[in-house]
Order: C-alpha cells, then structure tokens, then sequence
C-alpha cells in the first residue's frame, strides 16, 4: 500500500492521461455506434421512435465524456507536463490524485441512468423523467431522487475539477522559477489548465446543482437564465484542452523549426487576451435565442477578438517555422505538432462566419458547427496531445527513441486521421449548410449519401486511430515496449526530442540542458515508481 | 530569407503589429456589418427572424398572414391564421383564414400560402425549448422557442410555386426529428 499515488508532476501528467484516453477509448465506440445507426434515415416513424432512446443517449454520453472528463483530463495532463518539462512540479500529490478520481468516476452513476438530455441539458427537457431512460422508468418519486442524484455525481465531477486546477495552480506558483519568467508552455499551462478552469468551472458546478436542488428540494428553473448560467461554463471549456495544448506546442514547435519562438512576448500577451476573451464570448452560442438584443451584440466584436488573438498564435508559431532553419516534419512529434497547427487553421477559417449575426443563423444547430468543432477536436486537441504525449512517453522511456515501426505507425496514423478528419469535418459541415440539423434520427432521405460518406471517413478515422494509438497505449500500460522504443539513435527519429539530445539550434542549448538536468532527477528519484504506480492503475 | 543575422528576436516584432493592426480593421468591418445589417434588416436571414420581433415590421405589410404555432412534444401546431388587411381608408381588419391556411397531411401540419405572401409566426412552447427551422431559397428562417417568452419569425412566401418543410432545430426529446411540417407555396 505504499505507492496509492503519483509522487511527481509526471507521474500526476500520466495519471490524468490514463484516465482521459480510458473515456476517448469509450466515447469513440459511442460515435460509431450512432454513426451505425444514423446510416438509415428512419423514414419509418415507429423504427425511428424505437432507435431513438439509444441513441439519444449515446450522443449524450459522447459530449458529456468529452466536455466534463475528456477535456478536464487532457488540460490538467498537459498542464503537468508543462510543470515537469519546465523544472517546476506538483506538491499536493495526493490532493491531485483524488481530483482525479473525483473527475473521472462518479459521472459513471449518471451515465448508468441513461441521459438523452445532450451535452447542454438545457432545461426543462433535462428536467423530464422521460430524458432519463433508466432513471426515468422508476415511480415518479423515486425516479426523482435518482435523477437528483445524477445531477449530483454531475456536481461532484465538477467540484473534482475545481479542487484539481486550483490545487495545481498553487503548486506551480510555489514552484515557479526563482529568477526569471515562467517558462511559455508552463504559463500556458497555469492559465488554461488551471486558472480558466478554476474560474468557469463553478458555473458548471451551479447549474447542475440548481438541478440537484430541483429535484430533492423543489426549486424551480428558469430556462434562459441557466442557459445563460451554462454557458459561461460551455463556451470557455471548449478552450481548456487547445489553448494549454498551445503551450506545448509553443514549446514543440520551436524545438523542430530548430529556433526559439518567433515572438516569446506576444506569447505571453496571448494568455490575457484569450483568457479574458474566452469567457465574455460565452452566449455566442444563443444568437438565435429570446436574449436582450444588446447582449447579442456584445458577442459579435468579442468573439471576433478572440479569434484574432487565436490567430496570432498561429503567427507567431507559422513564423518560427517558416523562419526557422528547416522544419524536422518527418519525426513524428513534430508531424503532429504541424498538423495540428495546420488543422486549427483549417478549422478556425469555418468559424469565421458564425459570430456574425446575419451569418450565424444561416448555420446554427446545423451539422456545419458539428464540423467545424470535430475538425477542431480532431486537429488542434487529439493530434496537439498526441505530440505532446510522444514527448511525455519520451520522458517516461527515459529519453529513448521511437522504433522505425512505431514512427511509422504515428506518422502514417495521423497522416490519414487527419486526411480522413478534413473530409469528415468539411462534409459535416457542407450537410449543415444545405440544412441538416444536428440531433436528427431521422433526417431527409436527401442527406442520405452525406451521412453516407461521414461514416465512411468516420471508419478512416477509427483505423488510423488504432494506428497511431497502439504505440502509445502499449507504452503506458508498459506492454511489448521493446516494439516501439529503442535506446540507440537506429531510427529514422531525430533524437530532437529526447530531452537532452543533440540540439538542433544552439540557441535551445539551455533549456535542453534544463530539462535533462530534470529528467535525470526523476529518474534518480520518482519518476520509475510513479510510472509503475501508474502502470497498476491501468492494470 | 534566413541568410541574414539578426542580434536579437525583438527586431522581428514589426509582423505583430501589422497583425494588430490587420486584425483591428477586420473586427471593425465585420462587427459593423452586423449591425447595420441587423438595424436596417436588409438581410433575408436575420432580418425579421428576431426572437424578441426587434425586426418585425410594424405595420405588418398588407396581405400578411398571421399564424399562431405552438412546439410540443413532438409536432407544430399552427392555430388561428389571420390575415391582415387594411382598407382604403387604412383602418386595419383581420380576417380569419384558418380553414383555407391550415390543413394536415399524413397527421404533418401544412400551411398554404401564396407567392410573395408576407407571413409572421408567433411561436411559443407550453413545455421544452424548440427551434422554428424554414429554409427559403433567400435565407433560412432560426428562432429558438422558449417556454414562457413569444418567439417572432417574420419572412416573405418564395416567389416560385414549391413546397418546403420547417423543423425543429433544438433538440427538444426523442421525437424530436420527426417533429415538422410543411409550408406549400400555390
Ligand atoms: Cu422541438
């Protein structure tokens, strides 16, 4: 009973990790099990009532896993990683381990009673017994008393989140550098990872409690102000995993352009423009609703703000590239650390349109959002936390390189997954214009060769997805590591990424230097047994 | 372009500015255009579609039809279409068109209106949030119903003989997609 938890900011990084690829792993097979089912348009009205129920609910578990566990898991995962790569670290270990389980496992209880409420549970439909089709079936009374409950396991996650980022925040504070600035990807990882989520998480946390209170105790809802409520929470986490994903790859990409960060200062000027404008953007997605007309129009110059700070991140990274002394694409860190920046630029271009008012209800509750987020999910998130995950792995390995099969198997996997995530995305999107309505079982016999074609690329996606997963799930759970990992520099594999190998750029000798001097600490102390540590939760 | 040597990263900030400065230009031109489109109401889209019927002309034009449309769980329901007429001395009269305006087909409501003909639903929900989905060859109609606040869609009949079908657009429970009906321009 000695090692119940991590004892290092990497071993808390690997932790988080397991737990949101456990979710992916989970809320992937519920896409395409309603993907399967959205190949019939259920013209036949019974047949589609008869589906329905299922696959309501599988698309709520689908956003629910994703927007409450997934994202939360990443953030704080990347965030732990910043603190290790960055000479800083955790301290209240323990405090970190039981945010975990606070996060990832009491929503299994409200997933048991069967939600079709979708990810935003707006009221009163979330408010129905019939929305809860396990729950929902109990005497009115009792279905009550679970439903509340629900909610609450809902609640407990949230409070999970709030104990987890602020707990990490001060650890990173106390264990900033002594003299000069925090580190770029660090910063990023304080204010998204931690600060951004400690902040808007307790609108999450009062909305579902308002439900709680609901239901054991008769308080009434009233629908547009919890949406309003909601929101101030849903807007901004959709902006926890990229922006700390940023940091990485403001760390990343510098070191396979083979310079420093074009511009180190707007970096940092970046985090209080994106962390201010991430939360005044909230009711962007209400442009359609009973809303004071003044507030919609608040919503069009702040969102477009944000997304011209998001654009200047792409500068400054697009710059190091293109500045700096050829970019190292073929090792498969700095593929994914490419691909995606170039998938957030290709998925920030189909939101341009959407914060104009005109504009916006042209798409909105259309299959175009549904596009334009997937793409953004499947590129900046999945693809930026696979770079930043071969990097961790690297550490874990103790600095040794990918084989020449598993650097193929990464590097063709996300090739094709982003191949296959282009084609999905924009299809989805193109459906959405011609007026596909997201949420259908049933939809218009015409969209049938589009849903068609997104299953097909759904199915490229799922392939390339175990292509490149492999390599990684093997590694954390420390199975047939051999395969993938070699300790000589053999491979095709810049040796860039190790911590401590050869610099590309003179200008990066210090801060490899810095991390080595890290990493050979871990390894003397606690990396080696928070690993195995972590390795027994998986088992 | 990297030949030369530059002393330090700061040199390079001038790209930043002009980014600044790019970006500036742009949120104006956009934030602008959205709103002198959403004042002056001259796009399709936005234009009297407003949830709180900020763009809803007044006085209703000559002709319109004026129907009544609850969401429940899970169909539209239009009830009581009036039309407006105003006589030569401009004393407004509505007149009721129920029967000719409103019928059913397959248990699907089906509106009959005629080419150009102006039409404003009022639209309001007894139990969950709807949405009114229309999409016209000049812009789609996108109003969010919530329970307790009347929702306004206001838009010109196509000028070409068709037929469309309104949806609901938020998901509103498990009977939520068959939950549509027709507007049959003649
Ligand atoms: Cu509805």
């Amino acid at each position: 009973m000695a090692k119940l938890y991590p004892k290092s900011a990497l071993g808390i990084s690997l932790l988080y990790t397991a737990g949101g690829l456990a979710w992916l792993a989970a809320m992937g097979i519920a896409a395409m099990w309603f993907r399967t089912i959205l190949l019939s348009p259920h013209v036949n009205v019974k047949a589609g009532y008869a589906i329905a129920p299922l696959y309501y609910f599988l698309v709520t578990f689908h956003g629910q896993a994703a927007m409450m566990i997934i994202v939360e898991d990443v953030a704080l995962s990347v965030f732990a990683y910043s603190l290790y790569k960055s000479g800083m670290g955790t301290i209240h270990n323990k405090i970190l381990t039981a945010a975990f389980w606070l996060i990832n496992v009491p929503m299994i209880i409200e997933f048991i009673g069967g939600p079709s409420t979708g990810w935003y549970m707006y009221p009163p439909l979330s408010l129905q017994l019939g929305s809860w089709i396990y729950f929902g079936t109990f005497a009115p009374s009792l279905a009550e008393k679970l439903i509340g409950l629900a909610y609450f396991m809902m609640f407990v996650n949230a409070v999970g989140v709030i104990i987890g980022s602020i707990t990490m925040f001060l650890d990173a504070y106390k264990t900033r550098p002594k003299e000069g600035k925090i580190p770029v990807f660090a910063a990023y990882g304080m204010a998204f990872g931690g600060a951004l989520l400690f902040v808007t998480e307790f609108a999450l946390a009062a909305a579902e409690l308002w439900y709680v209170l609901y239901f054991w105790a008769s308080v009434p809802v009233n629908p547009l102000t919890w949406v309003v409520l909601f929101w101030f929470w849903g807007h901004p986490v959709v902006y926890y995993a990229p922006f700390t994903i940023f940091g990485g790859l403001y760390y990343l990409i510098p070191k396979f352009a083979g310079r420093p960060l074009f511009s180190e200062k707007w970096a940092r000027y970046n985090i209080i423009l994106l962390f201010t404008f991430s939360m005044l953007a909230w009711v962007h997605h209400l442009q359609t609703w009973p809303l004071p007309v003044v507030l919609r129009a608040f919503i069009t110059p702040t969102t477009l703000i944000l997304a011209a700070g998001s654009g200047l991140t792409v500068l400054n990274l697009g710059l190091t590239i293109a500045t700096g002394k050829g970019y190292q694409w073929k090792n498969p860190v700095g593929l994914a650390s490419l691909v995606a920046l170039i998938g957030f630029i290709l998925a920030g271009l189909q939101a341009l349109i959407l914060p104009i008012n005109p504009l916006n209800v042209i798409v909105h509750n259309t299959y175009y959002v549904v596009g334009h987020f997937h793409l953004m999910i499947w590129t900046i998130i999945i693809v930026g936390y696979v770079s930043i995950l071969l990097d961790m792995l690297t550490s874990k390995m103790n600095g040794a390189t990918l084989t020449s099969l598993s650097s193929g198997m990464v590097s063709g996997g996300i090739i094709m997954w982003t191949i296959g995530a282009f084609l999905l995305g924009y299809t989805m999107s193109y459906a959405g214009y011609e007026g596909l309505i997201r949420r259908w079982v049933a939809y218009p016999v015409r969209f049938v060769p589009y849903m068609d074609a997104m299953t097909f690329f759904a199915i490229i996606m799922g392939a390339s997805f175990v292509m490149y997963g492999l390599p990684v799930l093997f590694t954390l759970l420390g199975v047939k590591t051999s395969l993938f990992w070699q300790t000589a520099g053999l491979s095709g594999v810049s040796n860039a990424s190790i911590p401590g190998g050869s610099s590309p750029s003179p200008t990066m000798a210090s801060q490899d230097h810095n991390t080595m001097k890290n990493t050979i600490k871990e390894i003397n102390s606690k990396t080696t047994d928070a690993s195995k540590k972590d390795k027994s939760l998986l088992n | 372009m990297y030949l030369y040597i530059r002393p330090k990263v700061e040199s390079h900030r001038d790209w930043e500015k002009i980014w600044f400065g790019v970006m500036l230009v742009i949120v104006v031109i956009f934030v602008a255009w959205s709103y002198v489109s959403v004042i002056s109401g001259d796009t399709a889209t936005y234009r009297y579609g407003l949830p709180l019927a900020s763009g809803v002309p007044k006085p209703l034009p000559n002709g319109t039809v004026v129907i009544y449309m609850e969401g429940v769980q899970w169909a539209w329901v239009p009830m009581n279409a009036t039309e407006i007429i105003y006589s030569p001395n401009g004393t407004q009269m509505n007149i009721s068109v129920t029967a000719n305006v409103i019928s059913y087909v397959n248990g699907y409501p089906y509106i009959k209106v005629l080419p150009h003909q102006p039409v404003e639903m009022i639209l309001y929900s007894n139990n969950v949030v709807h949405a009114f989905y229309l999409r016209l060859p000049h812009g789609p109609q996108n109003v969010n119903v919530v329970p307790g606040i009347d929702s306004y869609s206001f838009f010109f009949a196509p000028s070409t003989v068709g037929n469309y079908t309104f949806h609901c657009a938020e998901y509103c429970g498990v009977g939520h997609s068959y939950m549509y009906g027709y507007l049959e321009v003649m």
